[in-house]
């Protein structure tokens, strides 16, 4: 391999490309936590009220996804100012902000461009699964799909999205 | 239009002529033709040679099953080797080179080896090309066989899109079986996806002709799309299922002319198989002469391309379907001889033609093509000779789905024992070849319902002749055209002991490569049977393996090349590194600065290790890892996990560690930081971070389930920038850091969390150099500002930024490991002189009990030590063995870790040595390409033994 000429984009917040049938776009950061443990008491004890998205539910300004048995990752418009670790409630917070960057997907051949990275078949419109062979979070939003991707994939995933293949033919891997 | 086009038939468009070349020949074709019925059209007869003998070849089949004819196909200048004559739709200017074949298959200057086959039978590779060795005689035998060149020029875009469907039903193969279960499974609601090799659905339909449900066939196929897509179903026309994977995976390549291909990769809670059956060859002498094709394919090329293969054709049947087409080709107005090998057939012979019954071939005669065929009592002269040896199933694809075979005496075959929850086989490749049969038992497959109302059946039970090669020994009756086996070839082998069709298989290649066994395997099988004397279902198949067709290679990589092929982790600061100048290379999966400096990387790593003892350097360390294990619970969890305990650490402290595996192997090194009583962080070396993770993970679940506990992986949030070196604390003193006074007091092994909400640090006085040296965290997004902090400090004293290779060397001049590199996999930490733990701690741990087994007590173990060698001695190979320094040679263990300290001004080296540790002082040799080097072993530490710079 030829690491020394890997092409770097420089990707700045909004759209990074838009094809007939597929827009993507870089969202501004959010506020990601980790949490772990009693999740709505966590909720509680930030003073939120949002949905734990998983097999139903769309994805709205703050939202938390299940990413296991009592874990999830909490994604805010804001950040969230919080003292990490563990809480005696019974939860327990880590900050994860800049752990991944959120892409929103959009367009006629979205479903199409998820077929092209999802293998498995989902039966949530949320969830954590192996995107391109990576760890990624898919969230159904209302007008697409938000891929959370882990920080130092995002050149990958950007080039990956970029050569799709935009067919609009193909059902999608995630429930509709 | 030549003497073998028939104007009034075929769909192609005969206003459209193209021409196009084959061994600087011009042909001329239609639109809508393929190259083989374009040839055919020609009336000439040799096309190809073959592998091994170079015999001349004409056309046999119509598509995938073609044994015979194979092509490299130019177009704009661009060359793709091994297409089947068949599979090549016609294009304008397309340019042809036969296989096989120099200077053309007309004549070819290796045709006389045909001369000397009895002395080249299977087998003779291997009997004869062992003297002196075979790399001795590769060249000539690759330039002999092999099939088609390969293009250097010709770079396929690697854009095939590989796309993940999921359907409730699959039926593969476009035919009157697939599109009878198509539709009674669209009845029902069912979103049915069909998919056909062919440009056109209908498969035998359309030469054939049949009439379902009392309509035209094409209306019958219009009705079954509509009622498909209605459905919400997909039609793949084009597009080939090659092969079956684990988790029911499907895989098909669409053929896209007008673009670029696709890869689908489909799971289907059913599959239904209605992938037809091939036409079998019969076996006579001479049976592969030009002018010898499959009955079906004859009739193929006539309805669809409006091609006779001849004028005076003879058709060598044991089975009624051939009868129709017999009929058609006296309609086209060729004289036509059927030979029935039964005695009493059941259809009427067709008009002008002539029956013979109870006549089989045994012999057809003439130099490059057919002119005489014998048979036990007669001749006939003729210049083309159609066969049907019966119906083979296409159960390739069943048989990778994990299905089993039985014999069906009935269709003379080996059919699909449907003992498959999920897939099932319905027509030809069920064993079903009258129409009405097929129909039915598509529409049965396809869940239809009131079937024997729908199709009642025509009554007809049709008698197949179960012809059989016959034990000749014969060597000029092929029983595989591709891969030039013949008959004597199986006798041989047979009597050689290889008496498994796998064993005959790989000694005789029968059935082997692009073939798979698609007209040969049956033969083979029904040879063994005879020669063994064991039943044919006794013999059983070899094993049909993906691909079923050839594909390109481009199908399965897809996207995946460049970058994307094997992905890597992008530091925040890349462009940074980049526009310094480094240069960058893939490490634990990371793509990483290797170094800074310019010219030979082995100088620049020197300059930079230099720089790090003399002055300071910084270093990005973002990829270690940074695991954070929370809750009350948290050193509980941790001191399981690793080697030394870490829950009597005191907040804001740091302990080296190791992870073992259950085996008590040293799967990582890393440090475990305290941040508080309930809140830990691992940081794992870059490339083992997710192992880390996931054995934290499973213990946390295994162990700690009912635990208030977490394990967040945290790594991607942070980056990291080492401060090493003798003027480290300077310039974090000078940075503008806050909080000094406790960084300023923070001892060796120490953390401490300073900044505020927007920019938090976490500094960490760790060293992996042996230097004065910290590691400063921050948010990934933040890490520019931190940049901006110590960056120009480090420059205005003289320092610099250090790559990954001069980060190696300096760790190595302090002893310390890189787990995979200095330990491999029976590395133990007692091996590292690091036994304390083992025999102190009275609690479970990971990996104790094999700390103290038999292979861990072991006396010889192999140990790391260090290596010294004299000042002016090259610096040793890494992987070199070492040897006693006296005495027989003998590994002892070889090298990990080789350099040339700059700082030192020695060559040094780490190595796992037998019983290293009793060994400190002694000499000991280094073997290396019947070298042997002396050299002395010694602590691993060569660099500021005492740790006076580290705690400097």
């Amino acid at each position: 391999m030829d690491e020394k000429h890997w092409e770097w984009r420089d990707l700045k917040e909004g759209v990074i490309f838009s094809k007939e049938g597929f827009r993507l776009t870089m969202m501004p950061p959010r506020g990601n936590l980790l949490l772990s443990g009693n999740l709505s008491r966590a909720f509680s004890h930030l003073n939120l009220d949002v949905p734990l998205l998983g097999m139903d539910g769309i994805a709205k300004d703050d939202f938390a996804l299940a990413t296991g048995a009592k874990k999830c990752l909490l994604s805010t418009r804001q950040r969230i100012e919080v003292e990490n670790g563990w809480f005696e409630k019974g939860f327990m917070i880590s900050s994860a902000d800049f752990q991944w960057k959120q892409l929103h997907l959009e367009g006629s051949a979205t479903r199409m461009v998820l077929a092209q990275g999802i293998m498995n078949e989902l039966t949530s419109r949320s969830c954590i699964t192996m995107v391109f062979g990576k760890v990624s979070l898919v969230v159904q939003s209302e007008s697409g799909y938000f891929l959370f991707v882990e920080s130092p994939y995002l050149q990958y995933f950007i080039d990956c999205l970029d050569s799709c293949d935009l067919i609009e033919v193909a059902n999608s891997p995630m429930k509709n | 239009m030549s003497g073998f086009r028939i104007p009034e038939r075929g769909s192609i468009d005969k206003n459209s002529p193209l021409s196009f070349q084959l061994d600087n020949r011009v042909y001329t074709g239609f639109k809508g033709d393929t190259v083989a019925s374009a040839l055919l059209a020609s009336g000439e007869r040799v096309f190809g040679r073959s592998f091994k003998l170079h015999r001349p070849r004409g056309i046999w089949g119509m598509g995938n099953e073609e044994p015979n004819i194979f092509l490299d196909a130019t177009r704009n200048g661009k060359t793709t080797p091994n297409l089947r004559a068949t599979l090549i739709p016609l294009t304008d200017n397309l340019v042809l080179k036969s296989s096989n074949s120099w200077p053309n298959a007309r004549k070819d200057w290796l045709g006389p080896l045909d001369l000397l086959r009895k002395f080249i039978p299977s087998g003779f590779y291997y009997k004869t090309f062992i003297q002196p060795n075979w790399l001795f005689w590769e060249p000539l035998i690759r330039r002999l066989a092999g099939i088609g060149h390969l293009d250097p020029e010709n770079h396929p875009m690697n854009m095939t899109a590989k796309i993940t469907h999921h359907c409730p039903l699959l039926v593969v193969g476009g035919g009157a079986a697939g599109l009878a279960a198509a539709e009674a499974a669209a009845d029902d609601g069912i979103p049915v996806w069909l998919i056909d090799e062919g440009e056109e659905l209908g498969g035998s339909l359309q030469w054939r002709g049949n009439v379902p449900f009392d309509m035209p066939w094409r209306e019958w196929v219009d009705r079954v799309s509509s009622k498909i897509l209605s459905a919400g179903g997909r039609i793949l026309n084009n597009t080939v299922v090659w092969g079956v994977f684990d988790h029911h995976h499907f895989a098909a390549w669409e053929k896209i002319r007008s673009g670029l291909d696709r890869f689908w990769r489909l799971r289907s809670e059913k599959v239904i198989l209605a992938t037809g059956a091939i036409e079998r060859p019969l076996w006579f002498i001479n049976n592969d002469l030009p002018g010898i094709m499959s009955a079906e394919a004859a009739y193929h090329y006539l309805e669809k391309f409006g091609v006779v293969p001849g004028k005076k054709i003879v058709i060598a049947t044991g089975n009624d379907y051939s009868y129709i087409l017999a009929g058609k080709f006296v309609e086209a107005g060729s004289s036509v001889t059927l030979l029935d090998a039964r005695d009493y057939p059941q259809e009427m012979p067709p008009e002008g033609v002539d029956l013979l019954t109870s006549e089989q071939v045994m012999e057809v005669q003439g130099s490059k093509q057919i002119e005489l065929i014998k048979t036990v009592n007669r001749k006939f002269e003729a210049d083309t000779l159609l066969v049907s040896g019966g119906f083979t199933p296409s159960v390739h694809l069943w048989m990778q789905a994990g299905g089993k075979l039985k014999w069906d005496s009935k269709s003379d075959a080996l059919i699909a024992e449907n003992n498959l929850q999920h897939v099932a086989t319905a027509g030809a490749a069920n064993g079903k070849f009258d129409f009405m049969d097929v129909l039915a038992d598509g529409y049965r497959a396809g869940g239809g319902k009131n079937i024997e109302e729908m199709l009642p059946g025509n009554g007809k039970i049709h008698f197949l002749y179960p012809f059989r090669p016959n034990r000749t020994g014969s060597d000029r009756i092929w029983v595989d055209c591709f891969n030039d086996v013949t008959l004597a070839d199986v006798e041989n082998v047979f009597d050689e002991g290889y008496s498994e069709v796998e064993h005959l298989k790989r000694y005789t290649t029968l059935g082997m490569a692009a073939d798979q066994g698609k007209t040969s395997n049956l033969a083979g099988i029904f040879l063994l049977s005879d020669l063994s004397g064991e039943p044919i279902e006794a013999i059983g198949t070899t094993t049909f393996r993906p691909p079923y067709v050839p594909i390109p290679l481009t199908t399965i990589s897809g996207q995946r090349h460049g970058a994307k092929f094997n992905p890597l982790k992008r530091l925040e600061l890349e462009p940074f590194h980049r526009d310094i100048g480094a240069d960058f290379r893939e490490y634990g999966g990371w793509l990483r600065p290797s170094k800074y400096v310019e010219g030979d990387g082995i100088e620049a790593a020197r300059t930079e290790a230099k720089i790090a003892r003399e002055k300071v350097v910084l270093f990005d360390a973002s990829p270690l890892g940074k695991i954070e294990v929370i809750g009350p619970d948290a050193g509980k969890l941790l001191d399981y996990c690793f080697y030394i305990r870490v829950s009597n650490l005191k907040p804001g402290k740091i302990r080296y560690n190791f992870m073992l595996t259950e085996g008590g192997i040293i799967l990582d090194d890393g440090i475990v930081l305290k941040l508080d009583d309930n809140r830990y962080i691992v940081s794992a070396s870059s490339s083992h971070v997710e192992v880390i993770r996931l054995n934290l993970e499973e213990a946390r679940q295994d162990r700690f389930g009912d635990s208030i506990l977490a394990v967040h992986d945290t790594t991607h949030n942070w980056a990291t920038l080492t401060v090493a070196g003798p003027m480290a604390a300077e310039v974090l003193k000078l940075s503008g850091l806050p909080d000094y006074s406790r960084i300023d007091a923070m001892p060796h092994m120490s953390v401490i969390e300073t900044g505020s909400c927007d920019l938090h640090y976490r500094i960490a006085r760790v060293s992996f150099t042996g230097e004065q040296s910290y590691e400063i965290s921050v948010p990934a997004g933040h890490v520019g500002h931190l940049l901006e902090q110590v960056y120009p400090v480090v420059i205005n004293m003289g320092g610099a930024f250090i790559g990954v290779e001069a980060s190696a060397l300096l760790r190595a001049e302090k002893g310390y490991i890189l787990v995979g590199k200095d330990t491999d996999g029976s590395t133990m930490p007692q091996d590292l002189g690091i036994s304390g733990p083992m025999h102190r701690r009275k609690d479970e741990f990971l990996g104790k009990r094999s700390l103290f087994s038999i292979e861990g007590k072991r006396t010889d173990r192999r140990q790391l030590v260090g290596i010294k060698v004299d000042h002016d001695h090259p610096v040793l190979p890494t992987g070199a063995h070492l040897v006693p320094a006296k005495g027989p040679r003998r590994s002892l263990g070889f090298i990990t870790s080789s350099y040339f300290s700059p700082n030192l001004n020695q060559p040094i080296a780490l190595a796992l040595c037998e019983n290293g540790l009793a060994r400190m002082g002694q000499g000991i040799g280094i073997f290396n390409r019947d070298k042997v080097h002396q050299g002395k072993i010694c602590s691993p530490c060569f660099f500021d033994i005492d740790g006076e710079r580290l705690n400097g």
